[in-house]
């Protein structure tokens, strides 16, 4: 799976705590060099966090979802949900799901399996 | 003076006159029609033979024709080429009897018989059904508009003027244009002032002014003005259209404050995610095995992390509370299931110091329809504040009835040390924290109590609170049971 995140440690977090749970995982600081990793290598699912520098995390999500080799992949946001609407805007772009930040480590990878 | 050129002497004098567009009309020293031309007989609908040697008055309406041989005598004692009772409005009659208005000019004529003077005569009602419709317009207008004339001074308001500025249009008319808006010119020389008016360039686009003006209650507000030059017989006019920004202003104010929010909300969890998830990670020692010591301070940078999170999050709601940006979600729900669930949650801390949390739920008070999520919040603040400052074993009760004009009541009870007379007034003032000693003050962020009023309230509900030193406390809230989405 592909994990997007621009903040380092939180990069590492998430993608840390799949790794330690057993999981493949590639990361990606911004939408730009995801959606290059996503055409070289298709993953079952993208962790994405919404406010990305450049290219948003929802215009990804679109233009993934309209390419028929990427519409299948399993999309889930991470917001902290800071604004009104975040949650309708999250799912009209074509994400299966979202998950909270701050994220509870505990649940968080049983969360993210839940999706696939 | 009107000379015949000689070179051109085949031409008479008759075809000249004739050829004119206008209605011309030849009038001698005694007041008597010399000549009318083909023009003049159409425009009062007379024949040439019927106005011959007729006096002039007879195309004057009634009530001028006194006044009017002391005008011809005056032009005849001093006669040169003018326009016709400037100032004056004209009216011209025709042989029906009917009036029109008219724009009159007055030329000498030398001839070998005396002198005459030639009168030309425009029929100006389409003029003035024009200027009539303009003047409709004008009124008609969503926006308050002023006409200015050569000299800075109005000529012409419409009613969004009083409305917007308080002044009645007698008021407004006829005084200089920078009395109204003193700021204009304000900090600008004579000169600036002088020919603003004449300077106005073409295109309104860069005509568009925002300036401050004045009602007549004193209070000052903030416009924008656009000034557009208008062409007019009598010369340029500028018509300034007035809106009032004040709402424009306030929307961009509560955009901004919007953003900041928003912005702050992000970046403030931003960091809180990486201190609480890898202390989370270290205490579960999902990477290797700690001592006694690290797992200690891990504890407390993991404790410190949420305690900070929970402020981060309450401040931000409050100030989103305050500047208006919360919305109430309604959904129908039912109360005995949230009460449920957020016993649940809070289970662990009660029994960590012996408490019991009893329910009293009547069965009248089941569904509702208001806000879930704000609903639960208020619970679980009541609700652990009731354990925090319960005594070791004590009892709590949470008791749920129905309460009058469609409303419920939900009461949490406990028997701990309960609140001073004097400090039930503080607690709900904001970072307020009744508890003795620095231990528990770590805990909680004393704005739990301000934004469960400020929710209570934004359901139009009410919060009451009972209690008594070391006899324990009563906080009482009553809910509308539903809430309309708007």
């Amino acid at each position: 799976m592909l994990v997007v995140d621009d903040n380092p440690v939180n990069l590492k977090l998430a993608s840390d705590l799949l790794e330690m749970e057993g999981m493949d995982v590639y990361r990606a600081v911004d939408a730009e060099s995801a959606l290059e990793m996503v055409r070289k290598k298709t993953p079952d699912l993208i962790l994405m966090d919404i406010g990305l520098p450049g290219m948003d995390g929802l215009t990804l999500t679109k233009i993934l979802k309209e390419e028929g080799a990427t519409k299948n992949i399993v999309i889930v946001a991470l917001t902290a949900f800071a604004m009104k609407g975040d949650q309708e805007k999250i799912m009209a772009s074509g994400c299966n799901g979202y998950i909270t930040k701050p994220i509870n480590t505990r649940k968080f990878s049983e969360e993210v399996k839940r999706f696939l | 003076m009107i000379k015949v050129p000689t070179m051109h002497s085949e031409f008479t004098f008759q075809q000249i006159v004739e050829s004119i567009p206008n209605a011309i009309i030849l009038v001698d020293r005694e007041g008597k029609i010399a000549f009318v031309n083909r023009q003049a007989e159409m425009l009062f609908d007379y024949n040439r033979d019927e106005l011959s040697g007729q006096s002039i008055e007879r195309i004057v309406p009634h009530r001028y024709r006194e006044k009017h041989p002391g005008y011809r005598n005056m032009f005849f004692d001093d006669p040169k080429a003018r326009a016709m009772g400037v100032g004056r409005e004209l009216f011209a009659l025709r042989k029906n009897g009917s009036e029109f208005p008219v724009e009159i000019g007055l030329n000498p004529l030398i001839t070998a018989n005396g002198t005459l003077v030639l009168v030309s005569i425009i029929d100006i009602t389409e003029r003035k059904r024009a200027e009539e419709r303009f003047r409709m317009i004008v009124e008609s207008a969503p926006n308050a508009m002023v006409l200015i004339n050569g000299e800075g001074k109005t000529t012409l308001v419409n009613s969004q003027m009083e409305k917007i500025f308080g002044y009645s249009k007698e008021d407004l008319i006829n005084v200089e244009f920078e009395n109204i808006i003193p700021s204009l010119f304000k900090e600008r020389d004579a000169g600036y002032r002088n020919s603003f008016f004449a300077m106005l360039p073409d295109t309104p686009v860069n005509n568009v002014h925002n300036l401050f003006a004045m009602h007549k209650d004193g209070t000052i507000f903030p416009v924008e003005i656009s000034f557009h030059p208008i062409e007019h017989a009598e010369g340029t006019l500028v018509l300034a259209i007035i809106i009032d920004i004040t709402e424009r202003k306030n929307q961009e104010v509560n955009r901004l404050k919007s953003e900041f929010l928003t912005n702050m909300s992000h970046e403030l969890r931003t960091p809180m995610n990486a201190i609480i998830g890898f202390s989370e990670m270290l205490i579960d020692k999902k990477v290797g095995e700690l001592n006694a010591k690290q797992l200690e301070y891990l504890n407390d940078i993991y404790a410190s992390g949420t305690h900070l999170l929970q402020l981060i999050n309450d401040v931000l709601d409050l100030s989103k509370i305050e500047a208006g940006k919360i919305e109430l979600i309604t959904e129908s729900f039912s109360v005995p299931n949230v009460i449920g669930e957020v016993v649940k949650v809070l289970k662990p801390l009660a029994d960590k110091k012996g408490i019991t949390i009893s329910l009293y739920l009547l069965e009248s008070v089941d569904r509702v329809c208001i806000d879930k999520s704000k609903f639960r919040q208020i619970l679980y603040n009541l609700l652990s504040n009731a354990i925090k400052f319960s005594n070791w074993e004590g009892g709590i009760s949470i008791e749920t009835f129905p309460s009058n004009d469609n409303c419920f009541a939900l009461k949490v009870r406990d028997t701990g040390i309960g609140i001073a007379r004097e400090d039930i007034d503080r607690l709900f003032a904001p970072f307020v924290q009744l508890d003795s000693g620095t231990a528990r003050r770590q805990e909680g962020s004393g704005l739990g109590l301000t934004l469960t009023k400020k929710i209570v309230e934004l359901h139009h509900g009410k919060i009451i609170v009972e209690s008594e030193i070391n006899q324990g406390s009563e906080f009482t809230i009553i809910l509308p049971r539903h809430i309309s989405n708007n």
